[in-house]
This record gives C-alpha cells, sequence and structure tokens, in this order.
C-alpha cells in the first residue's frame, strides 16, 4: 500500500514535471514566422521596421504592476526591445505576462516600432533605466522554461 | 474623396434592402449560407482566421480590437476539453442601437457568422447572450434558429459533415454590467454579475472555467461577407486601419434618427447630412461619436474628422459603437451629463469601492450643480474624481463613467460655470 502511494506521488510529480516543461503562451497562438535574436533586430531595425515578426531573446525586466511589457536582451546583454502587449481601443490590456519572468527565454511576436514617448514615460515611471531605441506592439509571447538562451 | 471612397454608391450588405430577409428561406433565395457551405468543404479553420486578420475586421462591440487576432489567441485544441464562443448581444449602451436592427432584419447571418467563427475556432457551442429586455427578438431569434437547426445548419453534422456546433440562446436579465464580457460569463454561470480579474483572459479561462471567445453581433454577422466576397474585399472598404461597412446608430437632435449602413471613414458632417440634418435647422452643439461613455466632441471640433479608429482618436474621441448623439444648440450640458451619471450610478455593480461610490458621488455633485447650488470649485472635485476612479477598478466601467464627465466639463466648462453659484469672494465684492 505504502509503495502504492509512493508510485501515484511519483508519477504525479512527473506529470507535473512535464506540465512545467512547456512553454507558456500568451495572447496569439504562434504562427509559421521566422524567429530573429534579438541582437539581430536591434542591429538592423531598418529591415523590420513596422513588420510583424517574432524576436527571440532573454527576458531582462517585466512589468510589476500588470505585466504589461518585458524587456527583451540578447547575449551581449547590451540595448534591449521594449515589448508591450496590445491594447483596446479603450486601453485594456489583449493579454498579461507573469511578473517572474525575468532571466527566462521568450519569443514574442508583433510590429516593431519606435517608442512613443509618452507610453515610454509611463514606463520609465514603472522601471527606470536606459531608454530603449526600439519597442514591439506583441500580440503573442511564448515563454520557455529554460533559464536564458 | 473621403476615407470612405465612394460612399453614395456603396450597396448594404449587412442589412441589405430585402422584404422578409429574417425568414430563412428568402435568407437562402439571396445566397445565405454560401459561406459556411463553402467554409465546411474546402477551408481549413486556420484559413479561416488567416482571411479575418487580411480583412482588418475590428470588434464592433466598442473596444475595437482586431477579430482575427483575438480568435488565434484561443489555446490548441485538446480533445477532453471544451471550448465556447459567446456572442455579446446584451446591448445597453445608451445610444447604441444597431444589434438589435440587425438581429430583428438578418438573424441568418449572425447565425452564420457564429458557425464560420466556430469552425476557425474548432469550437462546438456558442452562447448567444441576449439582452433581457429585447424579449420579441429573442422569441424571433428562436424560432429562427430552430428553423435552422431543423434544416441541419446547426446542430450535429451540419450540412452533412462531421462538423457539429449547437447556438444556445440564454436571456440576460437586463443589467448593463452583463455586457462586460467576464460579467457575461459569470452571468452565464447562473452566479451575480461580478466582472472578473484579468489575467486569466477568457481565452484561458472562460465559460466554466474553458477557453473562450466572445464577438459582438456585428462582428460576427461580418465573417460570412468575409468569406463570400474576400478578406482584400473588406479591407478595401472604408478606413484602411479600421476598414468594413458599419453600422452608425444616428439618434439625438437630427430628423431621421437611425442605423445606417455605410463604410467605416465617412466623415461626421456627412452622416449628419445623411441623417436629414439638425432638427428644426438648428446649429450643432456636440457629438456623442460612439455610445455614452465615450469623450463628447464640441461642434467646431468635428471638421474633417472621420468615424474610425485613428481619426476620431487624433480628435480626442473614440468610436465606440458607433452609436452617434447629435446635440443641438439648446441642449443643457449640464442636464445631459447628470443623466449620463444617473445611468452609471445606477448601473456600476458594487464590486469594487472606486466606482461603487464614486458613481454616486458624480451624481450627486452634477445634479447640485444642475440644481443651481453647485459651487465652481465642485468642477474640481469632479475632475479629482474622475482621477480617483479612472484604471482603479476590475472593469472598464468606472472609466466609461469618468471619461463623459472629465470630458464633458474640460469641453463646455462655460455651461457648467454658469449654472455654480458664484464664488464667496464675488459676492461680497
Amino acid at each position: 500500500m505504502k509503495y502504492t502511494l509512493i508510485g501515484i506521488c511519483l508519477l504525479l510529480i512527473a506529470c507535473g514535471g512535464s506540465e512545467l516543461a512547456s512553454d507558456e503562451i500568451y495572447g496569439a497562438q504562434d504562427e509559421a514566422v521566422d524567429v530573429i535574436p534579438v541582437e539581430a533586430v536591434l542591429a538592423e531595425p531598418q529591415h523590420y521596421m513596422d513588420d510583424e515578426i517574432a524576436v527571440a531573446g532573454t527576458v531582462h525586466e517585466v512589468c510589476q504592476m500588470k505585466g504589461c511589457w518585458l524587456m527583451l536582451r540578447g547575449l551581449d546583454t547590451g540595448e534591449g526591445l521594449r515589448v508591450h502587449v496590445e491594447r483596446t481601443e479603450t486601453g485594456e490590456y489583449a493579454f498579461t505576462v507573469p511578473s517572474d519572468i525575468s532571466g527566462r527565454y521568450a519569443v514574442a511576436v508583433g510590429t516593431i516600432t519606435t517608442p512613443e514617448a509618452e507610453e515610454e514615460a509611463h514606463y520609465q515611471e514603472d522601471a527606470p533605466g536606459t531608454v530603449p531605441v526600439l519597442s514591439m506592439v506583441a500580440v503573442g509571447v511564448r515563454i520557455s522554461p529554460e533559464e536564458s538562451i | 474623396m473621403t476615407k470612405a471612397g465612394d460612399w453614395k454608391s456603396y450597396k448594404r450588405v449587412l442589412l441589405p434592402p430585402v422584404k422578409d430577409l429574417h425568414h430563412l428561406d428568402v435568407y437562402q433565395e439571396q445566397g445565405g449560407y454560401q459561406a459556411l457551405r463553402a467554409v465546411l468543404s474546402d477551408w481549413k479553420p486556420e484559413d479561416v482566421t488567416a482571411e479575418v486578420k487580411l480583412s482588418g475586421l475590428r470588434g464592433r462591440g466598442g473596444a475595437g480590437f482586431p477579430t482575427g487576432l483575438k480568435w488565434s489567441f484561443m489555446p490548441p485544441v485538446k480533445p477532453d476539453v471544451p471550448r465556447y464562443l459567446c456572442c455579446n448581444a446584451d446591448e445597453s449602451e445608451p445610444g447604441t442601437f444597431k444589434d438589435r436592427q440587425l438581429m430583428e432584419y438578418n438573424p441568418h447571418l449572425l447565425f452564420e457568422g457564429i458557425l464560420i467563427a466556430g469552425y476557425a475556432m474548432s469550437l462546438k457551442a456558442c452562447y448567444l447572450y441576449v439582452r433581457g429586455e429585447f424579449a420579441s427578438w429573442i422569441t424571433l431569434l428562436q424560432n429562427e434558429l430552430s428553423k435552422a437547426y431543423d434544416a441541419k445548419l446547426v446542430g450535429d453534422n451540419i450540412l452533412g459533415t462531421d462538423h457539429s456546433m449547437d447556438i444556445i440562446i440564454h436571456k440576460g436579465a437586463g443589467a448593463y454590467i452583463c455586457g462586460e464580457e467576464t460579467s457575461l460569463m459569470e452571468s452565464l454561470e447562473g452566479k451575480r454579475a461580478y466582472p472578473r480579474i484579468k489575467p486569466p483572459f477568457p481565452a484561458q479561462s472562460g465559460i466554466w472555467g474553458y477557453p473562450t471567445t466572445i464577438n459582438n453581433v456585428e462582428t460576427l454577422a461580418c465573417a460570412p461577407i468575409i468569406i463570400n466576397r474576400g478578406g482584400d474585399w473588406f479591407a478595401g472598404v472604408g478606413a484602411k486601419k479600421h476598414p468594413g461597412p458599419v453600422l452608425y446608430g444616428i439618434s439625438g437632435h437630427v430628423n431621421r434618427p437611425g442605423v445606417y449602413e455605410y463604410p467605416t471613414g465617412m466623415l461626421i458632417t456627412d452622416l449628419l447630412e445623411i441623417a436629414g440634418g439638425m432638427r428644426d435647422n438648428k446649429k450643432l452643439k456636440a457629438l456623442v461619436p460612439g455610445g455614452a461613455s465615450v469623450p463628447v466632441l464640441r461642434a467646431d471640433m468635428i471638421d474633417g474628422v472621420t468615424m474610425d479608429v485613428e481619426s476620431l482618436q487624433e480628435a480626442g474621441s473614440m468610436m465606440g459603437t458607433a452609436g452617434m448623439l447629435f446635440l443641438d444648440e439648446d441642449t443643457d450640458m449640464v442636464a445631459f451629463l447628470r443623466r449620463v451619471a444617473r445611468f452609471y450610478h445606477h448601473e456600476s455593480c458594487g464590486q469594487c469601492t472606486p466606482c461603487r461610490e464614486g458613481t454616486g458621488w458624480m451624481e450627486n455633485l452634477i445634479t447640485r450643480i444642475d440644481d443651481g447650488e453647485g459651487n465652481l470649485r465642485d468642477l474640481d472635485l469632479l475632475l479629482d474624481l474622475c482621477d480617483q476612479m479612472e484604471g482603479r477598478t476590475v472593469c472598464a466601467l468606472a472609466d466609461a463613467a469618468a471619461w463623459p464627465v472629465r470630458n464633458t466639463i474640460k469641453r463646455f466648462r462655460g455651461d457648467f460655470e454658469r449654472r455654480c453659484r458664484p464664488a464667496a469672494w464675488a459676492v461680497n465684492a
């Protein structure tokens, strides 16, 4: 009986583990788009401006209030890409991301733009730091369980 | 040429001028359910979503979110996990009455849209949540739905295919808050309609905790049109960033109030002309362009403004539900705002303190001003109250209550000041 209970517990842990191991998707589900490293986008933004693309990087900061933005950085941890979620006309967020995903590998799908001064000022209130050159309006974010790339 | 293009030759597609179109046989004679047949026989579900994305359709319920994108939020299908579509027909926004027209004159277009959306998102059931006061419309919808079931257009093995889907008409009980998507789900589940905190969002955990997409009546009615005519056609109608046909519900002090179907991007001045101009040749004083909760515009602010998200945002308002309320020069803006504030106070569900208390204080203060007993400082107090309400509640009702108050006071401050008692120092002087 004891061994049966231990077996069931192990099975439950294993099932829980496999659930945790899968990617978490927020917003739009993945589509067949090529994933571009964030360094490549930051190096040559003119190639990607106003296009819907998928950008991969490590989450360095995330909105602690609502999970409405995150900062993606590459391996060099230099400049970052501000990823903020799509909003409705009335200002509601289409989706949000968890606030404890810093350090995790993520792929964000959306449109690359230049940050709007007013919006960036709001983010700077949340988390003061370097003002990014680029931002992305994301329609979906896939977060890997892996720590970093 | 405006963003709406050659609107004078526009032919209606949502409410075409066909007698008895609400009858199934007439609808089918006019080509009804062809889009559904095509989709079920030749399209993959993901292609339907892609076509809707291509069309650029934005939700017509007020938030204006891209519909195809919303559909793509649904998680991958799991065999034992049910998923739902919910059609929000709880049309209660003051000044909005266009979904009712669709349900009355073209209900099968709505059913067909629901079935296409259901196929695109691989789901088997849709709840059609209709405002309780629409009793006769509910009877009409139920009758026509029964006919569609008998014709094997709804239910098991639709049109002989292996796709099955049920449509369940649910009657609301008359609360405005049930038009908010999470309250609507609570109400459907038989609970008190308190809005839910997001996340989780409905696509993650909706009705009964299962993935759910919620769309407005007019939004879903656009789906068969997109399939029949193509996403490209739809994207080419009206304003580029907010395309498609739209039902403008025009009311207020105009000669011919009613629901008018035209492309998005129509000049407000053209729409006023279509509605017969201002009643008794009076001058226009103000316009509420998208239902009571959107910011009011002064007459001098509407020149060159078109009915689409981009243009209205620049002008300082929103498209909302395209329920346009024209107010003439004799309108008492204080009395107008008192009515609006009373509505939101009455309809606040009471879950969040800033909304429950704030809407009450708003009504009290505006009533005091309207009765000639207000002070000038009450105006600043009202604006401060708006600051304390906006963005501090679970749902957007507090925002919807604060926007008209803030903007009406800012844009018609003189009207309010004239109704206030003079300041004490002025009396003493």
